[in-house]
């Protein structure tokens, strides 16, 4: 068992963020763990798609605390009354100290390495080992928060590793909105690293917009652990990034628990994006969901990846996934692996996946009425994304669909 | 519904579990146990090969010693030792047979025993059989009246000497020596196999067929078949397989080319039913197969349907190059493991050409401690354009003991292709059931019947004569798994 630190417990006398060159043990053996096994290549069977090639031969420096050169107020908050954090490449720049790691005192971890079950742990190690600070909300009460990561530019290529921790108590609701916006034309690499914690009967809503910039390499994993009755619902739009790849493990610990993926991935250029989802259904009576769309235009590269694995005692599982992908150009490619694995037997579980053109006739239907075809096509992609996040406050709901709507706009269709 | 009826009455009637697992007392010639430059040589000189094809043979033997063992299947296998197997085993007798009534009468019981169609039985099947037993062919049937067209069907060996240019053109271009560990070890050591060639514009007048059977211990089976279908032909192809229960694990690994011209159809169908094994997972057959056909020209066509019942584990994914513009590659399998059985079974189709095709239905059935894993790729290379591929992967789990899973990459250069997928997951319907045990079936006659509905898709795309056998197979192959 590796002793690093992927989860935290604030009560210990032990800190570590005072210091982020102390040589805390765990840092070291974070980065022996990644000097034995590197960066993950094509070779792993998890990244048979993404090629860190790149992202490694950067060879980004740990970013620094920059200086703001604007008003965070100014930044695209979505909702008024909500606990604002604002961190500039993986530092704190805004908001109240204590909702963050750095405003704690830390104990050593109790939890192996998450990814480490999947033999490429390799980008959680990297977080560990360079982790700054980041979101540490350990929630009592309902609450709505809202954090902004801005990755700053830099001449020379910095890796920004913020670490999030969030714990919801039993019981309770709460939204947590996350957005990772550019600024400036240098580049500052990210690689986050996200631990989730949804108690008995608590309801946890995670939107995050990555709206990075498009020079730069965005990587994030996610580790939500859901315990009875709960349920935990992650919305994503991914615009940004050269380079981006999201993995999340979700794991249903008990009965009645609920897990959600819905999202969508525009990609433009040259832009490679990819989104890998494991759902684990580690006991009965759980239900969960993955709704994927993509949009893939120019020579983009998308990939989805989800898993259901249900374990022998999670009888009663209800699985659903599905992943849509509507091709632009002709230069696009679409690399789906949609994967069952499953060990009990009284269980629904099924995935769809389609990969194709705008359709024709509607397009055809549309034109017949006198609308111009490029506004016609916009009409369908439109509709295309539609209505995965109906589900949302209205306010939160308007602003992704305005975001997708710019993206239509921009030359795309 | 006669051969829904028929499958109970199979199931009630066969009380054993494995009815093939007989073995033949005849005298075997055999290699020296092992794996060297020698016994490749051996192998060839004894079935008087030329050169080119030891040369062929040696250089795919030097290959495999570099191979790593493919480890990406979901299956567990215990290290393979190469070295424990006999890689030449001939039925000791005479030189090769003229007639039917020269084979040893005691081979002729054994297939007899397998209700192969061998001798006037033949004519009323219309099914003409190369028989492989161990590593040599013992007779092929019908050869006179299939010669009549200008088809060609005889073993493989036989075809190195006859149409020395024709195995020497197709021989290793669907699947290269170096494409896996097992096709490369295939390579170097096949025994014997069928060749089958279709000149332009024949349909070929029967369905050709193969049983391939492993008798003596401690053998593997390494066959080699290369189908050629010449522009506007067609030909449908059969193969069985059996083996004796044994507690070692055999080796089975075969490769199987198929090459469809212009307009040319091929429909390739495997009933599989090695030993799959006693109950407590000892012995049984590895079943390591690659199956690979080469749509080659322009509306060509080629069918892969295969009901995979036994093997210790399978490791099989028939596969489809669409290379002609407007060609078309289908797939339908059954694949039904039961006991400590392991199944990892797929396909490929790689699209290339302009308006190919694919059709993917995949039926899954996991009972016992058994686990089954669907593998399947589909690929749309840029210059596709408006591929269209449809698949379905269905998986039925009996018993919370076992594992069904589903691995699909679906990869898409192109924007005009569509793409469909769809996969499910799920138990016997408690309803069917009650329904079937209250109108007098018991509980197993009920599982097989409903099975075999649910595999209904993909056995009527199998011949007559097999699809009978299929049915009966899956019930049988599911004996014990309720209750």
């Amino acid at each position: 068992m590796m002793t690093l630190p992927t989860r935290y417990r604030p009560e210990s006398a032990h800190g570590f963020l005072q210091n982020p060159t102390d040589g805390a043990q765990w840092r070291s053996e974070a980065l022996a763990q990644l000097k034995a096994r590197g960066i993950p290549s094509p070779k792993l069977e998890r990244w048979r798609y993404t090629n860190l090639a790149g992202f490694e031969k950067a060879n980004a420096v740990p970013a620094q605390k920059p200086e703001l050169s604007f008003n965070p107020i100014t930044l695209p908050w979505m909702v008024q009354n909500s606990r604002k954090l604002v961190f500039a490449n993986g530092y704190l720049v805004f908001g109240d100290a204590r909702l963050t790691l750095g405003g704690h005192l830390l104990e050593v971890p109790y939890d192996a390495d998450p990814m480490e079950k999947f033999n490429d742990g390799m980008l959680w190690a990297l977080n560990t080992a360079f982790m700054q600070d980041g979101p540490y909300l350990n929630l009592h009460e309902d609450a709505t928060i809202e954090i902004i990561h801005v990755g700053l530019g830099h001449d020379h290529p910095q890796l920004a590793s913020p670490r999030t921790v969030i714990e919801i108590a039993a019981g309770l609701n709460a939204t947590i909105i996350e957005q990772y916006i550019a600024d400036g034309a240098g580049v500052v690499h990210t690689n986050a690293a996200l631990e989730i914690e949804v108690a008995a009967n608590a309801n946890l809503k995670h939107i995050r917009i990555q709206d990075e910039g498009y020079t730069r390499t965005i990587l994030s994993s996610t580790h939500a652990r859901i315990a009875r009755g709960a349920t935990y619902e992650h919305s994503f739009l991914n615009i940004g990034g050269a380079l981006s790849r999201q993995e999340f493990w979700m794991e249903l610990l008990e009965e009645g628990a609920h897990a959600a993926v819905k999202g969508a991935q525009l990609v433009t250029g040259r832009q490679h994006m990819d989104t890998t989802v494991l759902i684990e259904h580690a006991a009965a009576n759980c239900t969960s969901n993955q709704t994927i769309r993509n949009v893939l235009a120019g020579d983009a590269v998308g990939v989805f990846q989800g898993k259901i694995h249900v374990h022998k005692i999670a009888q009663k599982t209800d699985g659903y996934q599905l992943c849509n992908t509507v091709m632009l150009s002709d230069r696009a490619s679409m690399n789906t692996k949609p994967e069952l694995e499953i060990y009990a037997d009284d269980v629904k579980c099924s995935h769809g996946n389609t990969v194709g053109a705008l359709d024709d006739a509607p397009l055809f239907y549309l034109r017949s009425r006198g609308i111009p075809e490029a506004e016609a096509r916009r009409m369908m992609l439109t509709a295309f994304i539609g209505d995965l996040f109906d589900a949302l406050d209205d306010n939160i709901k308007d602003a992704l669909n305005k975001r997708v709507a710019q993206w239509l706009d921009h030359g795309i269709v | 519904m006669v051969a829904t009826s028929d499958t109970i009455k199979q199931v009630q009637m066969m009380s054993g579990t494995y009815t093939a697992g007989f073995t033949t007392d005849i005298d075997m010639e055999l290699a020296p146990m092992g794996l060297n430059e020698d016994i490749i040589r051996l192998i060839s000189k004894k079935k008087e090969e030329p050169q080119w094809l030891l040369d062929w043979r040696l250089k795919a033997y030097r290959h495999w010693l570099t191979m790593p063992e493919p480890d990406w299947a979901k299956l567990k296998i215990a290290p393979i030792d190469y070295q424990a197997a006999h890689y030449y085993a001939a039925p000791k007798n005479k030189v090769a047979p003229k007639s039917l009534d020269e084979v040893d009468p005691k081979l002729l019981e054994t297939y007899e025993k397998l209700g192969i169609p061998l001798k006037e039985r033949e004519i009323l099947a219309g099914v003409a059989v190369d028989a492989v037993f161990d590593s040599v062919s013992v007779a092929t049937t019908f050869k006179a009246k299939l010669e009549e067209v200008g088809v060609i069907f005889c073993p493989i060996s036989e075809a190195v000497r006859r149409c020395p240019d024709l195995v020497k053109k197709y021989l290793g271009s669907v699947v290269p020596q170096a494409d896996n560990k097992h096709a490369c070890l295939n390579s170097a050591v096949f025994t014997d196999g069928s060749f089958v060639y279709i000149p332009p514009g024949v349909r070929c007048p029967m369905e050709l067929s193969t049983y391939f059977r492993i008798n003596t211990a401690k053998t593997g089976q390494f066959e080699r078949t290369l189908i050629i279908c010449d522009k506007g032909a067609y030909v449908s192809y059969l193969e069985g397989c059996t083996a004796p229960m044994r507690d070692e694990n055999q080796m089975h690994a075969a490769v199987v080319e198929l090459v469809a011209h212009e307009d040319a159809e091929i429909k390739y169908s495997t009933v599989q039913n090695w030993y799959p094994g006693d109950e407590n997972g000892v012995g049984g057959i590895y079943n390591f197969v690659t199956k690979r056909g080469l749509c080659e020209g322009a509306r060509s066509r080629i069918s892969w349907t295969q009901v995979e019942t036994g093997s210790a584990i399978t490791w099989k994914y028939p596969s489809c190059i669409l290379k002609g513009d407007g060609s078309q590659g289908e797939f339908y399998s059954v694949a039904v493991t039961n006991g400590h059985q392991q199944a990892d079974t797929g396909t490929k189709m790689i699209h290339l050409g302009k308006n190919t095709k694919s059709r993917i239905i995949a039926k899954t059935i996991s009972a016992g401690k058994s686990d089954s894993t669907y593998r399947g790729m589909v690929k749309i290379m840029p210059k596709a354009s408006g591929a269209r591929n449809f698949t379905q992967c269905d998986s039925l789990l009996i018993g919370d003991q076992c594992g069904a899973h589903t691995v699909p990459y679906i990869e898409s250069r192109n924007a005009s292709a569509a793409l469909e997928h769809e996969a499910t997951t799920s138990k016997i319907n408690e309803d069917q059931l009650f329904y079937c045990q209250q109108r007098g079936l018991n509980e197993e006659e009920a599982v097989a019947l409903i099975v075999n509905g649910f595999c209904r898709e993909v056995l009527q795309h199998l011949p007559m004569e097999f699809a009978v056998e299929a049915q009966k197979l899956v019930g049988i192959s599911l004996e014990g798994s309720v209750g």
